[in-house]
Formats: C-alpha cells, structure tokens, sequence
C-alpha cells in the first residue's frame, strides 16, 4: 500500500511558488499571468478572501498585480475521498503565510511616483499575514502537477498584522 | 486642507494671545519662595555628571539637579534651588575641575511651581491647540508663542527637546487621536528624540509640518523610516535638507507618502491599489441561496452538537466518513491583549502543556512522515471518530451569539453532489476530554499513545480553520464524508473582522453578511429546537425553508410525516389547497 498523500507537500509547494513568480523579462503581462496557478480548472471554484472568481482567467490577471510575494507552507491535512468513479479528490486543508512587498512596486515594475524615486531590487517585504488555504484536487496530481486538477480553490487571509502598510 | 491649516504661520497671533488667557492665569502666578533658576556649566568633560555635582556641592554647598549633559557640546544644563544659590554658583566662575576651569552662567529663573506646573500647562496647550473636528495638533511657532514665563523650558535645545518630548507622551496619554501634526518654527534642530516620539505618539498620523526647524541631516528624517506607515504629506521647507537631492532619501522613508511641501510625489490612488490586497474582502461566501440557508443550519447544528452533545454528531457519519486533525504553533500575530486572559499572558507554554491533548494525534502532514503513522491519525468509520471525539476538550463556541467572529465560505462539490463549508474562528476550551488517547481501540500502534496519554493541556482559547464534506443523504438527512480541523494559537479577530462584507464581484449569487443573523431557520423558536434531535432538525430546518410554512405547522407537518423529509413534501403538495393563509410566514 503506497502512501496517498506522500505527493501533497511538493503539491502544495509548487502552487504556492507559482503564486510567488516573478514575470520574466520577455513575458507579456498576458504570459505571465497564465503562469499563476495553471493547475485551476476552467471553470474552477475560485474564493478569495470570500470573493468568488468564476474565470481562471480574471483570477489570474488580478493577481498578476500583486506586489511581489512570499508564501510559506506551514501545516496541511488531507482527506482522500472516493467518489464512486476511478478518480477519487482530495480535500487538502492547509495553513499558509504570506507577506508583501511594500516599496511600492508590483510585480509587474509599476509604481505611482510621480519623481524618480531610487530603490533597492529586493522588495520590502510587510508583517506575516495568515492564510488558510482549502484545495478539492483530483486524484491525477499524483502523476503530475502541470495538470488543471484543482477544481476549489478557497484562500482566506484569517490574521492580518496590524503594523503592515499592505492592507486587505 | 494642509497647506491651509498649516500656512504661514497663522497661529502665531493666537499663539501671542495665549498667555493672556484667561483660562490659563492660573500658571503665572509666581511664589517666590518656590524660584528656581537654570545654570549652563562648560569645562566638565574630563570627568562624569556626578563628579561634578559632588564637587560643586563639595565647594559651595549647593545641589545641582542635572537637566541635560551633552558632551559633544560640552553643555551641562542644570538647575539649583534659588536665583540667590545661582549667584553664589557663579562667584565660582573659573574654579578648577579636571584639570579645566569651569565656567557657570546664568541661564533663566525659573518658577519652581510652574514646574510643578508644566504638566498642566502641557494639557492646557492641548486643550487650546488641538482641533478635534480636523483631528489636527497645531504646534507651529509654540517656543515663540510662549508665555514669557515659560521661556526657560526652550533656553536650549535640549529643554525645549524634553518639553516636546512631554508633550507628545501627555497628548498619547489623552489617546488625542491627531492625523494632522504641526510643528513648524520650533527649531527642533536635529533632535531624532522628538521625532520619534512623534511617531510613537502618533502612528497613525497622516499629515507632519516640520518647516523652519533647521533640520540638517537627512538622517534625522530617516529614524522615521517604517514609523509613520500612513503618512501621506510632509512639509520641511524651511530645513538645509529641503534639497532635491535628498528627495527621494525623503520619499522612501514613507510608504504611503504622496506630497512634499505641497508637491504631488505619487499617485495617491495607484498608490492605494499597490499597497492593497485586490481581492475584495467579505466575511462569507455562499454559492447559492439554498446552500446559504442549508449550510448556515448545518454548521450552526454541527458546532452547537460539537459543543454540547458531541456523541450525538456521529450519526452523521458513516463507515467510510472521515475525521482528523492537526494543529500548528506558528505565531503570526499577536491577538490583542485584552483578549488575552491574565492567566495566558503570564504563562509561557510550551508546546506540551498548551497543546498536550493534541499532540498524539495531530496529523500536520508537513511533520507526521510514514504511510503506517499518516494513516492512524485520519480516524475512519464511527467508532474510531467516536474515540478522537472523546479525546478532544469540550468547547464553546460563538458563532450564534457572535457570529461575526467568524467566517464561512460554502461551495458545492458536483462530483460527490456535497457541499463543502469551511469555517473559520475560535472558540474556548471548555473542560478535559472525556478519554483518554490510550482507551478502547484508539490510537493502536501509534508510537506516541503512551508518552501522551497523560498530556492534556491547558484550557484555553484557539483559533481554528475546519472544512466539512456534507452530503445530502435519504429522507432529508446529512452525511459527513470529511471533517478537517485545523487548530492554531488564539489571534484574536480574524483577517475579515473590519470587511464591511461587500458583495461578489462576480455574478455569482454570493450572499453576504452575518451567517446566522441572517438565516431564515433562526425564525424556529430555540426552545422548540432544543428538543428535537438532530437529524429531526435537519429535517424541520428543510421543511421551514422549502415549504415557508410557520415554524409551528412545519413541526406539525414533520411529525405527520413521521419525520421524513420527502413524505412531508409530498404531504404538503397534496395538502396545499387546504392549508390555511395565516399557515405561511
């Protein structure tokens, strides 16, 4: 008997680094933003922070303008569930946190000054914020990750530090 | 707004009238036997402050109280009783120290009880210089406002230092809450003290004139780097370091700042959207109005059962249901202290004694490595669920009474035709759990069952992120394919407590506010559902809804029913014609 959640952590990990991406520099906005979490399904249950996003695609250019990014996997559980076909889902709970960068520079380089202002390459990352995260993904991400296996996906700031300059 | 409550100096004519007051008489009235004066004392360096009060108290009997000792200046601020002891000091002009002659000079008189005083002249100029309407503390040109007999306070830098420094600690005391702050013409000089006062007084400040302050170093500005995170307009005109070189050393101090001495520096709207999170935040989420109303019963059910009669929940399981849990330690953020109890925040817990009754089963994934450990901690079927029930605290939660502590996004899940609920919150710990890790079947092979047996930990309060698989079983009842409950250090409120529950951008039939406040089925009376068991609320809740029947013909019609869902529908269908008007809501 093999173990069934023995492929989740490193699931888990590359969703995260996706979300974490950087653009390159030959990438279109539009090419970039199809790199953030490929793993969706169209049309997938997306929930942020209690806001519903029917289309991977809205989704995905939304969070293309994001500040730069850090998450880190701190626990996770899952469940596999069979669901009366060959393909079973898991429901993968998982406790994540994130912070920003507030220099005032997205990830794609916009920012709002109005006079050359000089800034450091690295970000000014904010507090910690926590996330819980709540995946429904098949069963197929144990043959691969680059695969539309997530059919829910629910991300929920649950702690907001109150001396962050990011704001929800 | 700013440039015209912080313009040229304005408040300087008030700030003439102010000692003429008269409110503020009470504070020029002198005693004499209470005079006090300030002395200035050069040529001590080569030794300590104290040495030199013991020896000037050696020589000439008098007691030095030491204001201030710079010793880059090589100024000694100090004060002795009287004008006389002041004069007596200066006949020993030139007296050897060290190996250096002193010098002593006469600074000002001071009154004695005006010092006694200063803490009520502080709250008085707060009184007179702060605008509860535009929430602004004008401070501009207070040094040359003041009433002549206050003039000592600002003989020197470091006097008038300490007397803002006061002032910005008394104004934080009254919790003033200033968005606008003014302390142009003051010569603050270089003193990062004030400046850091200020921002310790006032984190929230949002508007700071430091004009004419002869502020040199740009290292000055920069001990507020990070401190003022929603500053949004300086003025330093005035200053050597109003320089467009040091214009963007300035910008980059403040996050959020969008003008310099009345000069746009950012966009303040794109600055916005870059420093906010894009997603709109609300407090739930539910895909449809049926699973709203369905959902919000259920979990309001489940946690009142989980609470109260937590075997009674297991009926809801099946063979192949399954129920596990973990918990993590990481500290995020810190709850506030109130919500903290006294007991908590005196006790530093280790991970035993804080999570003991947790430990022998937590199944955090990242931790638990082995396919034969992993699958012990996911408990299958009833009686295995009833054990890591037993073994659990008793516990209380809020979610009826407080409901908006706590968050709730439902889904449906198509392929098991379930829906999906996950909750977020906390809720007290309320009593031991009622077995053991180590009775009945419980826990076989686990490596960790005899260490932890006897671990349980202190009662308190967590916060905790849980997700249910609900599945719509025969008759109108549930079934629980999966319960998930994650348990964390209690953090207070959570991330969407101050989200004025804003709608769905999408055109999804997202509803929003409070889950409980707003719940049809909380129209059946408490006391009638208090004695029904669960599944027959399960039961009546569908039945309310559906048939929008009153609370007491739904009982009637389940009970005639005998408590099966879909013979009540059919009863209600075939009955419809004859129900009387005043039946319905």
């Amino acid at each position: 008997m093999s173990d069934p959640t023995a492929k989740l952590e490193n699931f888990l990990k590359a969703l995260l680094k996706s979300l974490d991406l950087q653009p390159l520099s030959e990438q279109s906005p539009e090419m970039y933003a199809n790199t953030i979490l490929p793993q969706l399904q169209t049309p997938s249950r997306v929930i942020i922070n209690g806001t519903p996003y029917g289309s991977k695609q809205v989704f995905q250019q939304t969070w293309a303008t994001l500040p730069s990014t850090q998450h880190q996997l701190l626990s996770y559980d899952a469940h596999l569930i069979p669901t009366g076909q060959p393909q079973s889902i898991y429901s993968i709970l998982a406790r994540v946190r994130v912070r920003f960068d507030e220099s005032g520079r997205n990830r794609l380089g916009d920012t709002a000054d109005l006079v050359p202002v000089s800034r450091p390459p690295r970000p000014l990352y904010s507090p910690w914020f926590g996330v819980s995260l709540k995946l429904i993904a098949d069963e197929q991400l144990n043959q691969t990750f680059e695969c539309e296996c997530i059919s829910s996906f629910n991300y929920r700031i649950t702690e907001k530090p109150e001396s962050s300059v990011f704001t929800l | 707004m700013f440039q015209s409550n912080f313009g040229l100096n304005q408040n300087l004519v008030d700030n003439r009238n102010y000692s003429a007051s008269p409110s503020n008489q009470g504070f020029v009235t002198t005693n004499n036997a209470e005079r006090g004066t300030v002395v200035e004392v050069t040529g001590w360096t080569n030794a300590n402050e104290k040495d030199l009060v013991s020896f000037i108290h050696r020589k000439t009997k008098i007691n030095l109280k030491i204001v201030n000792a710079d010793r880059n200046s090589g100024v000694l601020t100090a004060s002795v009783k009287s004008e006389k002891d002041a004069n007596i000091l200066v006949k020993y002009n030139g007296i050897r120290f060290a190996g250096e002659s002193l010098k002593i000079n006469i600074v000002s008189a001071i009154d004695s009880s005006k010092s006694n005083n200063t803490v009520t002249l502080i709250k008085n100029i707060l009184a007179s210089r702060y605008d509860p309407g535009t929430m602004m503390l004008n401070l501009d040109g207070l040094r040359n406002g003041m009433n002549p007999e206050f003039q000592g306070l600002f003989a020197t830098t470091q006097t008038a230092s300490k007397f803002f420094l006061a002032l910005m600690k008394i104004a934080s005391q009254q919790q003033l809450k200033v968005e606008s702050l003014n302390l142009s013409n003051n010569d603050l000089g270089n003193s990062q003290k004030d400046l850091i006062e200020v921002a310790v007084s006032f984190p929230t400040l949002k508007n700071l004139a430091l004009s004419n302050n002869n502020i040199t170093k740009i290292e000055t500005i920069e001990k507020l780097k990070n401190k003022l995170p929603y500053l949004r307009e300086l003025w330093i005109v005035g200053n050597p370091i109003d320089s467009p070189s040091f214009s963007s050393d300035i910008i980059k101090c403040f996050p959020r700042l969008s003008i310099l001495n009345g000069v746009p520096v950012r966009d303040e709207g794109k600055l916005t959207n870059l420093l906010s999170f894009p997603f709109p935040c609300a407090s739930s989420f539910f895909e449809s109005p049926e699973l709203q109303s369905v959902a919000i019963q259920f979990i309001t059910t489940y946690l009142n059962f989980w609470d109260n009669d937590r075997m009674s929940l297991l009926n809801l399981f099946t063979p192949e249901s399954q129920f596990s849990y973990h918990f993590d330690t990481t500290h995020i953020v810190e709850a506030s202290s109130a919500s903290i109890s006294i007991k908590d925040s005196r006790t530093p817990n280790s991970v035993a004694s804080s999570w003991g009754s947790y430990i022998s089963n937590s199944r955090n994934l990242m931790r638990v490595s082995g396919i034969k450990s992993r699958m012990s901690k996911v408990f299958k079927g009833r009686d295995p669920i009833s054990d890591a029930f037993q073994s659990l605290p008793t516990s209380k939660h809020r979610l009826d009474k407080d409901p908006s502590s706590y968050s709730i996004e439902v889904v449906s899940v198509p392929i098991l035709n379930a829906m999906e609920i996950c909750v977020h919150g906390s809720f007290v710990e309320t009593g031991s759990p009622k077995k053991s890790n180590k009775e009945g079947h419980f826990k076989n092979g686990s490596k960790y069952t005899a260490y932890h047996t006897s671990s349980r930990s202190q009662l308190s309060e967590r916060s905790f992120d849980r997700s249910l698989l609900v599945i719509a079983g025969t008759g109108g009842s549930y079934i629980v394919a999966s319960d998930m409950l994650l348990l964390k250090q209690y953090s207070g409120q959570g991330g969407w407590s101050s989200d004025s529950h804003r709608g769905p951008v999408s055109s999804s039939p997202a509803a929003s506010g409070l889950p409980v406040a707003q719940a049809p089925s909380s129209a059946i009376p408490a006391d009638i559902v208090s004695k029904l068991s669960l599944s027959q609320q399960q039961i009546l809740n569908r039945v309310f809804e559906d048939t929008k029947l009153t609370p007491q013909y739904s009982i009637m019609l389940c009970e005639q029913s005998n408590w099966d869902y879909n013979t009540a529908m059919i009863n209600f269908n075939n009955s419809r014609a004859q129900i009387p008007k005043d039946a319905f809501l």
